[in-house]
């Protein structure tokens, strides 16, 4: 009986170096989970019914912005943030807007948010940037 | 010598006799010259009175109040009962095969086809065609628009008159301008009230002959013989009595239309001004009305026939009501008709065609006040920009935030709350309607502030007051994630608190809070105190922060907090109107902004030019990470806290919130959140008496109704991991970073980045790599 224990423990203790080994030794102190998540976005993975119909007013939001109609763009950016509030992108364009608008107040707090879901995407973050740096250089 | 003086005839002196008729001549042109002078200065008056009339507005245009737009779109989970009770108060009306009409609709459980209304605004341009909505188990799987090729992603529907401001006339009235209207509207007017109207200088002659023949017949004034002129004299400027008197100003009045304005001008402003029948204590004017209400159409869109029936309505306009009588509307119309053609306006064919037409009105609409706490709220707002005058006259047209399904499912789910709560406690039911038990409900969105719905109270027709923003109640536990925000810079959620009975002495008085249950642990952990609300740890962290931090918390959420801090605010003492509260929630959702609640989007004049826009406007109270953290912290007061019975009351999707209870349960609250509603009940006394019940049983349930009636707002997902907010693996029993397969019980923890616990667990240390490894082998095969 305590042979076949011993012969047990072993068996285990290779096992067990052996997956030591394999795995190179894991750290002591488990690394936490780096944070934000990849934003939702058009491009991420399958969206939710209200993700996708948000896009639609997205698109409206751009279209109105190009045509210098910022109350207008405003107007379905909303509409787009209230369907999908993780779309990160409706926040740039509402700051893009109030940009537009001369009111540089509320562009800053869009442009923060537009940071706060976006800042992980290297081409999104650079685009950010250049937007507060246009806001603070606004008078 | 003597001349005698030769006397002409006209030198005699005349006798009495003789001097009469020149007397009366002269008399009679002084009696004249007198009178033209008068009634001269009587058309002056008249004319500069006109003068003014036409100068200003010409009538005066109840302003409209409307909901917001709803939305369908595939994949979209529909409330099929709440859709169809909107369709039907937008005006559609079921029919049994293809609807092919605007206004009609058809629904199954496998589509809505439905045939949508035209409608005009600055943001919402909806045109008059048949949409098909795909429907499986409730859910929208397409939208085909007839107009369109593709299938369109997105259906709008347009948004529901709510309020009309009337000014003292209760009068309902769409403006049109001649260039609107197709002849054949004009030609049907003309044929029933004046078909000589563009010959005649304002005043017919035979027609007052015959008028007068049979007045005097009949000894009253019975019969007008009025032209179109005499009649817009007579509606526009004079009061209803029939005298001799209004009829010599009718007659001076019509006169100085004909010779102030061109026929045209006189013909506009009496289809704009001609009273076409009665909507309960509102007068329908105007043919633009009269065709949205008799017909759900523009009066441009009138068919010959249906404009036959509102020409034909002029004479009598409720004996005449193809809402009324069928009969009698439809015998009117073909006399219309045929006036039409006796004039020369009709031919024969089209006159046997139209008149083999059925009349079809629309249904009657009754315009009824919906929610009518938002509208008093609204109505506050639009004062301080508006005139009441402006709001009753100018015919403005105001878009709120307001989504009516959301209103109703609130309504409901508040209604059904408290006769529930009435039902299992008899002792809440009062005799005095006016002092039944209360309850809030208030519904937003929290990075846009916008206001879905607002209940101010049980029944706005027994209490106008609007608890939702005129109360002041004291929010009790629901105030409690304000304090441990306060907190989250010295403390973490595995922090410690300090649980047990303790006396404080507050103004040299003391004072012994107690939490609602006695045998609670001594101590606790910040998560947990949180989530089981416990009033012990939550004052003990107050003290432990400092009240000024809380107070400062308070003040920047924008409650109203009294100068000199004291410790119960901790437990919620203070009071805060129930909208601050929804509001300041928003701030957990929204990543740390506070939206500023918005009840207006646009406010347009009668040609549909935008005058107003209203957006959201955010300003940032915290970070993302605290935000973040608050919500994961009250996702646990759902998850296993007071508010866990969400759960079996059917709400499976992610959600966070607290539940609140004051003193002698005076009050209960459940304010709950998800990432795109924020959604708040209270319910109590509005005399402070206790409801005997707490938030969870009380307003809970109500909340959980209402969500689950909403299911095109629930969309599943949770917040995204801001920056700033890192998880790491910690002992469930020391709190501490867990030592990999040494700690027992390893959960995973949220942290804000600047104080995630460094140490690691002291009280679970492996001995050796060996203990560990063998530990990690344990914990996957446990059974091995």
């Amino acid at each position: 009986m305590g042979s076949k224990k011993y012969c047990l423990i072993f068996k285990w203790i290779v096992i067990g170096v052996g997956l030591i080994f394999l795995t190179g030794c894991s750290t002591l102190v488990p690394k936490p989970v780096p944070g934000p998540e990849k934003p939702a976005g058009p491009s991420g993975n399958k969206q939710s019914p209200m993700a996708l119909a948000a896009l639609s007013f997205s698109g409206q939001g751009q279209a109105y912005l190009k045509n210098k109609k910022p109350d207008e763009a405003i107007r379905v950016l909303e509409r787009a943030v209230n369907l999908n509030p993780g779309n990160g992108e409706n926040y740039y364009y509402l700051a893009e807007a109030w940009l537009m608008k001369g009111n540089a107040v509320q562009a800053k707090e869009f442009n923060h948010l537009a940071e706060v879901y976006m800042k992980t995407d290297p081409e999104w973050k650079l685009k950010i940037e250049f937007q507060e740096d246009r806001i603070s250089k606004f008078k | 010598m003597k001349v005698k003086k030769k006397t002409s005839p006209w030198n005699k002196k005349k006798t009495l006799f003789q001097r009469l008729p020149g007397f009366l001549i002269k008399a009679g042109l002084f009696f004249l010259l007198i009178t033209a002078g008068l009634t001269a200065l009587y058309l002056v008056f008249l004319t500069k009175g006109m003068d003014k009339r036409f100068a200003g507005r010409l009538w005066d245009i109840p302003s409209k109040i409307y909901s917001d737009i709803t939305l369908l779109y595939p994949g979209q989970a529909l409330n099929p009962p709440l859709l169809l009770e909107k369709l039907d108060r937008l005006g559609y009306r079921p029919v049994s095969g293809t609807p092919s009409r605007p206004g009609e609709m058809r629904f199954s459980k496998t589509s809505l086809e439905i045939y949508l209304h035209k409608f005009h605004s600055p943001f919402h341009e909806q045109k008059s065609v048949s949409v098909w909505v795909g429907l499986k188990d409730y859910r929208v799987t397409s939208i085909t628009r007839s107009d369109m090729d593709t299938k369109g992603a997105l259906l709008e529907l347009e948004p529901e008159v709510l309020m009309l401001y009337y000014g003292p006339d209760q009068e309902r009235r769409q403006l049109i301008s001649m260039g609107q209207l197709p002849q054949h509207i004009t030609h049907a007017v003309l044929a029933a009230e004046d078909h000589g109207f563009y010959n005649h200088h304002g005043v017919e002659i035979r027609g007052i002959l015959r008028a007068l023949f049979t007045n005097l017949k009949e000894w009253e004034i019975s019969q007008g013989g009025s032209t179109i002129t005499q009649q817009l004299a007579k509606n526009y400027f004079l009061t209803p009595e029939r005298t001799l008197s209004r009829k010599f100003k009718e007659l001076l009045i019509t006169g100085l239309l004909e010779y102030k304005f061109d026929k045209d001008t006189i013909l506009e402003m009496y289809l704009n001004e001609i009273y076409f029948g009665q909507e309960g204590p509102v007068s329908i004017n105007g043919i633009g009305e009269a065709s949205r209400f008799f017909f759900d159409k523009a009066a441009s869109d009138l068919s010959v026939s249906e404009a036959a029936v509102l020409a034909g309505l002029i004479k009598a306009p409720n004996q005449f009501s193809p809402h009324r009588n069928i009969e009698r509307c439809t015998e009117r119309r073909n006399d219309v008709l045929a006036a039409m053609h006796k004039n020369g306006w009709l031919t024969a064919d089209l006159l046997q065609e139209e008149k083999a037409r059925p009349v079809k009105p629309a249904a009657y609409r009754g315009y009824h006040q919906q929610a009518p706490y938002f509208m008093d709220y609204l109505t506050r707002q639009l004062t301080s920009l508006y005139s009441r005058e402006t709001l009753s006259g100018e015919g403005l047209s105001i878009f709120t935030t307001i989504d009516t399904e959301v209103q109703s499912a609130a309504e409901k789910a508040l209604k059904k709350g408290l006769e529930r709560l009435e039902a299992s406690n008899p002792a809440l039911k009062r005799k005095d309607p006016g002092e039944s038990l209360q309850g809030v409900v208030i519904v937003m969105q929290p990075k846009t502030g916008y206001i879905l719905a607002m209940v101010g109270g049980r029944d706005y027709s027994i209490s106008q007051f609007n608890r939702a923003v005129q109360a002041r109640r004291q929010p009790g536990s629901a105030f409690k994630p304000f304090v441990y925000l306060a907190a989250l810079d010295q403390y973490t959620p595995v922090s410690m608190l300090d649980n047990s009975p303790q006396t404080f002495m507050v103004n040299g008085q003391p004072w012994t809070p107690k939490n609602y249950y006695a045998q609670a642990e001594p101590m606790i952990s910040f998560r947990n105190a949180l989530a089981q609300s416990q009033n012990l740890a939550t004052v003990n962290l107050a003290y432990g922060i400092g009240l000024d931090r809380v107070t400062q918390i308070a003040r920047a959420f924008h409650f109203s907090v009294p100068d000199d801090p004291y410790p119960s605010m901790a437990l919620g003492t203070l009071e805060v109107e129930p909208l601050s509260l929804a509001r300041a929630y928003c701030v957990f959702a929204a990543d740390g902004v506070l939206p500023f609640p918005l009840s207006i989007r646009e406010v347009a004049d009668t040609d549909g030019k935008t005058i107003e826009s209203r957006h959201a406007t955010i300003e940032r109270l915290i970070t993302p990470a605290k935000a973040y953290m608050m919500s994961d912290l009250m996702q646990d007061v759902v998850r296993d806290g007071t508010a866990r019975s969400l759960k079996q009351l059917g709400v499976n999707w992610p959600v966070a919130g607290k539940t609140g209870t004051t003193n002698d349960s005076r009050d209960a609250w459940f304010v709950g959140y998800t990432p795109n509603l924020v959604t708040l009940v209270w319910v109590g006394f509005d005399n402070n008496d206790s409801i005997k019940a707490t938030g969870a049983t009380a307003a809970l349930p109500i909340w959980a109704d209402l969500m689950k009636a909403l299911p095109q707002y629930v969309s599943g997902e949770w917040l995204p991991l801001p920056p700033g907010i890192e998880r790491s693996d910690i002992c469930a029993d020391s709190g501490e970073t867990a030592r990999e397969g040494c700690c027992p019980r390893v959960r995973e923890e949220v942290f804000l980045s600047e104080n995630r616990p460094r140490t690691l667990c002291r009280q679970h240390e492996c001995s050796s790599q060996l203990e560990k490894v063998w530990n990690g082998i344990k914990k996957i095969l446990p059974n091995f």
